[in-house]
């Protein structure tokens, strides 16, 4: 029977190398896919990926169990990534052109068959999406990756930024304002 | 409700956080006014493309480099936790009450007689001892407790059992550069890493696969043994330049406490810059905090060169 989440925190704890393996591989694909969204450059992605389980690693001690170990994951995460995105100030980090955007790979069923023009399209459009978001503040941002990326709650949110729900509201309101203005300039 | 107030409220409907009166007026508003009706249609097609954009999934490879890394990481942890261990038990063990000795004992003897039982009783090792081509036998290894408190009648440990085997091949042979790769990164012996390097490296007729690579960065970062890191290192120096290699260099040169490993990563980086692969801001940013703390000269100088260059 696959044991819970609290279960392999216990068990790393004590420690169980692998019971702490198994916890970080049941998120670590989320993580990497919202470091990789925040940053948009794949070695940043990575850079944030290990910062975040490092920090996992050194602080599962004192795990207190009052909330959900992914609520708690993500919040270290949003942290890290905020951070990162302070510390080197990068701007424009997606181009166009730019090779290091090709972290991602495109998730359409393959019974779907695509032409070339198509593919082309969807690539551009992803672009555009990164570009549309890197105009958004970290906060905005987050909230947003986490919102529509993660597929949290408001209230789940708002626990891992350590904000209130009104705040995470306005940062998600603002967001996808900006973010519609933004992606009418481009059609 | 006019017009700008109804458009201000979109976001707050589609995220359902209008109350229910508000709610009413705006649906009403929309139903009456075919601008506004046309503002959502445009908020969402903005959250069907968005839901369309995380369906993407990340790149296995960048996943699976992510995850050797930290897993080197994680190892390194673990032999500078045992590390410690043995030595606090070293010490521990001339204070020890004779009540903690009797229970030491008495959960020794549990292990010495489940260990028998299953050496004895196996029939895995029956098979194998009537099996003699294969020249395989099987060990335990790596005792841990989860519970060492005998006092309820009940203990608990994990332990791995190991069945040794054999190979010759080519150098050049897939599986066999498989096994070495793993041994790199798990064996505990830093002669059989240092080993299995040498092995990887000798295999100059065919370019390494992501596998290998990913993991000789791993090595280079995170090996306890300096011999270890320094010869994964070179390896990685005489691989095709690319970011990656790139970064690793960085990342050694900035965090690694031996001076002759950082020359080793100074210098690949001289030749990295060489072959085209251009270092970014961060990385320039990198360099120039380097040079103000780094003691060592010869690296100075050379970080000095390379940041000259842009």
């Amino acid at each position: 029977m696959e044991l819970t989440d609290n279960e392999l925190i216990i068990n790393a704890n004590k420690g169980d190398v692998l019971a702490l393996e198994e916890l970080i591989y049941r998120y670590d694909k989320m993580v990497l896919r919202l470091a990789m969204k925040y940053t948009g450059d794949s070695d940043d992605a990575k850079d944030i990926y290990q910062e975040v389980f490092i920090r996992v690693y050194k602080s599962l001690a004192s795990f207190q169990f009052k909330s959900e170990f992914s609520t708690w994951l993500f919040r270290i995460a949003s942290n890290v990534c905020i951070s990162f995105k302070r510390k080197y100030s990068k701007q424009n980090l997606v181009s166009l052109n730019d090779e290091d955007n090709s972290g991602y790979i495109s998730t359409i069923p393959e019974d779907d068959v695509l032409s070339p023009d198509n593919l082309v399209v969807n690539s551009e459009y992803r672009n555009k999406i990164n570009e549309a978001l890197n105009t958004l503040s970290p906060n905005q941002k987050m909230s947003f990756l986490l919102k529509h990326y993660e597929g949290y709650k408001i209230r789940e949110i708002a626990e891992m930024m350590n904000c209130k729900e009104g705040t995470i509201k306005k940062y998600l309101f603002d967001a996808v304002r900006r973010l519609k203005i933004q992606l009418e300039k481009s059609y | 409700m006019n017009h700008n107030e109804c458009k201000e409220m979109i976001p707050s409907y589609l995220y359902e956080e209008l109350d229910f009166e508000k709610k009413i007026l705006f649906e009403d508003h929309i139903r009456s006014c075919k601008d506004c009706a046309n503002e959502l249609e445009s908020y969402k097609k903005l959250f069907a493309d968005i839901s369309e954009d995380s369906k993407s999934s990340v790149d296995p490879k960048l996943l699976l480099a992510a995850r050797l890394e930290l897993r080197g990481f994680l190892k390194a942890q673990q032999n500078k936790i045992s590390s410690s261990n043995n030595i606090k038990d070293y010490f521990a063990s001339f204070f020890y009450k004779p009540v903690g000795l009797a229970v030491s004992g008495f959960s020794l003897l549990l292990i010495g007689l489940f260990i028998g039982y299953m050496v004895f009783n196996s029939p895995m090792i029956e098979n194998i001892k009537t099996d003699s081509s294969k020249h395989t036998h099987i060990r335990i290894q790596n005792i841990n407790f989860i519970d060492s408190d005998p006092s309820d009648g009940e203990v608990e440990f994990t332990f791995e059992t190991v069945q040794s085997d054999r190979m010759k091949g080519n150098v050049n042979d897939t599986e066999l550069q498989k096994i070495l790769t793993y041994a790199v990164l798990n064996e505990q012996n830093p002669g059989t890493r240092l080993n299995s390097i040498n092995v990887i490296n000798a295999n100059q007729t065919q370019k390494p696969d992501d596998e290998i690579k990913s993991t000789l960065i791993t090595v280079a970062k995170f090996d306890n043994n300096p011999g270890v890191r320094i010869e994964a290192l070179k390896s990685l120096n005489k691989l095709p330049a690319d970011e990656e290699i790139k970064n690793t260099l960085i990342y050694v040169l900035l965090n690694d406490t031996s001076a002759g490993i950082r020359i080793e990563a100074i210098n690949g980086l001289v030749n990295v810059s060489k072959t085209g692969i251009s270092l970014n801001q961060k990385d320039l940013i990198s360099l120039r905090d380097k040079i103000q703390t780094e003691n060592n000269n010869y690296i100075r100088f050379q970080a000095k060169n390379i940041i000259k260059e842009y």
